[in-house]
């Protein structure tokens, strides 16, 4: 690396940093400045740590986190497991494995205002193929409230919360198969040719040589969809905006209405810390897990 | 030995299939429901395969929905988008990547950290910052925000990228060779890293064009929304809404520029995003 001293690199991100002072510093401490007052419509004044209480006493408040763990739990795990599975198929070679990997990459650059409303009507309770196929092979004989089914839940784990994890999922393992493939593709032939020598299974293969090796991306890469996933905000707003009654209410929704459907920007902006100091647990894991790989 | 070659020829081919399902699905269900005559898509038993396909909802959706006005509204919208952040994170990657100056790592750091908090966090006090400064309802709002966005991921990204598509012996004869050091950069490294700033524009175009969450809250002129929030606003709530096909029609026509834009570039796409997750 370069490091004659010079004004070059400073001049170079230089817009950058402006642009990142104006559109994160200064919002964020506007955000904790406004978590202060009790700020209702237009109104405000200094209330110090009333919003905070109010947040942590609430009882709904911590229903929707209690969901959003649980969202973030299962998305993850299962994007995680399908990502990874499917980055195992595509490192075969086999003639179409091409384009399979650009088809699969499609839920990712679609737009999720589109993505979102046609699971919802895949959902429709009167004109779901999921429902209408369960019913040909005899599985279910009536219609599936997929997104307002509330008859089974175990907590804040509910059927809709399901559904839209699937969506979640569908969305969300392009990105993780892409991240494995490339961390497959990164093992040096001689290895695993090494191990054919010494006939190891498949399998034995798979556990002592290729999980070891794409450990690392793979904890990087589930640390990250663990933070995008708990911040998500358009799949469950524009599929069923939380409800029915909070039980696919994820923080995201659940602090864009308090702000903008009642107006409630204290309450709002103090949730919105209480998450964000959550989530920062999460980031500071995954800057001290990709510590050495960013700044080796 | 045969046998084992044919099973795994069948495993693949199984494992393909329902793969290729799964994803594509819903883009198929897209497709079906707005080509089907509107009986179809409200008739009961289910149909899978329209009997009488008919382009009406095409035409239909055009009238309920200005396809053409949002359409250059996101296209305007995600095209600046795309030379300001290319144009921005570029210049910033390549310094983060090159040169190791004070204030390189704490910046990379604090990069990531705010790509990755909750957008909510700062949504709320930048309506009220944009308000205050009269950008509130403009295209710059927007520009702004998305450039929030784009500017953590596209910037550490090409950092990555720039680091092993220039080395350090080109970047140092180009100087040898009485280049300033912006020429350097502008004339020899780009010219070499091409993919890499082709995926952060890419990546910064898609981002203008699908986005919702900022422009639903940044917008509220409806002649300036982009197709997103025509979109959402057209449907109002589904299931009750008598509007599905020509909803699907639209989707379809917004998703077609997104995927074509994509196939093109997809090698580049995947090369940039991948280039700096892995160390090769």
């Amino acid at each position: 690396m370069a490091t004659k001293k010079s004004w070059f690199p400073y001049a170079m991100i230089s817009v950058a940093v402006i642009v990142s002072m104006v559109m994160n510093v200064y919002p964020l401490l506007l955000a904790i400045f406004m978590s202060f007052q009790n700020f209702v419509g237009s109104s405000n004044h200094f209330v110090g740590l009333y919003n905070y209480i109010s947040v942590l006493t609430d009882p709904t408040f911590w229903f929707v986190f209690e969901v959003t763990i649980v969202w973030t739990i299962l998305v993850v795990s299962f994007s995680g497991l399908l990502g990874l599975g499917t980055a195992l198929l595509l490192n075969e070679e086999y003639r179409f494995r091409g384009i399979v990997r650009s088809i699969i990459i499609i839920p990712w650059v679609a737009p999720p205002v589109v993505i979102a409303y046609i699971w919802v009507w895949i959902y429709s309770a009167g004109f779901s193929p999921i429902s209408d196929f369960l019913e040909r092979v005899h599985l279910i004989s009536g219609p599936i409230y997929w997104l307002s089914d509330l008859s089974i839940k175990v907590g804040p784990l509910s059927f809709p919360l399901l559904s839209l994890v699937l969506v979640g999922v569908w969305a969300g393992f392009p990105f993780v198969a892409v991240v494995f493939l490339a961390a497959l593709q990164s093992i040096p032939r001689e290895v695993l040719d090494a191990a054919d020598i010494d006939s190891a299974s498949s399998w034995q293969k798979f556990r002592h040589i290729t999980l070891p090796l794409i450990a690392k991306v793979g904890q990087i890469s589930i640390l990250l969809s663990t933070i995008w996933t708990f911040n998500q905000f358009v799949y469950p707003y524009l599929m069923t905006k939380g409800g029915p009654l909070n039980f696919t209410d994820v923080l995201s929704v659940f602090i864009y209405q308090k702000a903008f459907t009642d107006f409630n920007f204290g309450y709002a902006t103090a949730a919105a810390v209480v998450m964000t100091t959550f989530s920062g647990i999460f980031v500071a894991l995954y800057i001290i897990s990709s510590y050495r790989s960013l700044f080796e | 030995m045969i046998k084992i070659k044919m099973r795994k020829k069948i495993i693949l081919v199984i494992a393909n299939t329902l793969l290729l399902l799964f994803v594509l699905f819903p883009f198929f269900w897209m497709f079906k429901t707005s080509i089907e005559p509107t009986t179809e898509v409200y008739g009961l038993p289910l149909t899978w395969f329209p009997s009488q396909p008919t382009l009406a909802h095409y035409a239909e959706t055009i009238n309920l929905v200005n396809i053409p006005l949002h359409m250059l509204n996101s296209l305007f919208v995600a095209g600046f988008n795309t030379i300001i952040a290319v144009s921005v994170t570029s210049c910033a990657g390549y310094a983060l990547g090159r040169f190791s100056f004070r204030g390189n790592r704490p910046f990379s750091i604090y990069l990531i950290v705010t790509n990755l908090m909750p957008g909510i966090v700062s949504i709320i006090p930048f309506y009220f910052f944009m308000r205050d400064i009269g950008l509130y309802n403009t295209y710059w709002a927007l520009i702004l925000a998305y450039l929030f966005w784009s500017l953590p991921f596209c910037t550490l990204m090409l950092r990555s990228y720039f680091k092993s598509s220039f080395p350090n012996e080109v970047h140092d004869s180009g100087l040898v060779d009485g280049c300033s050091e912006f020429s350097t950069f502008w004339r020899l490294c780009v010219p070499v890293s091409w993919p890499g700033i082709a995926a952060a524009g890419i990546f910064s175009f898609i981002l203008g064009w699908n986005e919702f969450f900022w422009a639903s809250i940044m917008l509220t002129n409806a002649s300036m929304a982009t197709m997103p929030l025509a979109l959402a606003d057209f449907i109002g709530e589904m299931g009750r809404n008598p509007y599905v096909a020509q909803f699907m029609a639209a989707g379809v026509l917004v998703t077609i520029p997104a995927i074509i834009l994509f196939a093109f570039l997809q090698k580049y796409f995947v090369m940039g995003l991948t280039m700096g997750s892995v160390k090769g």
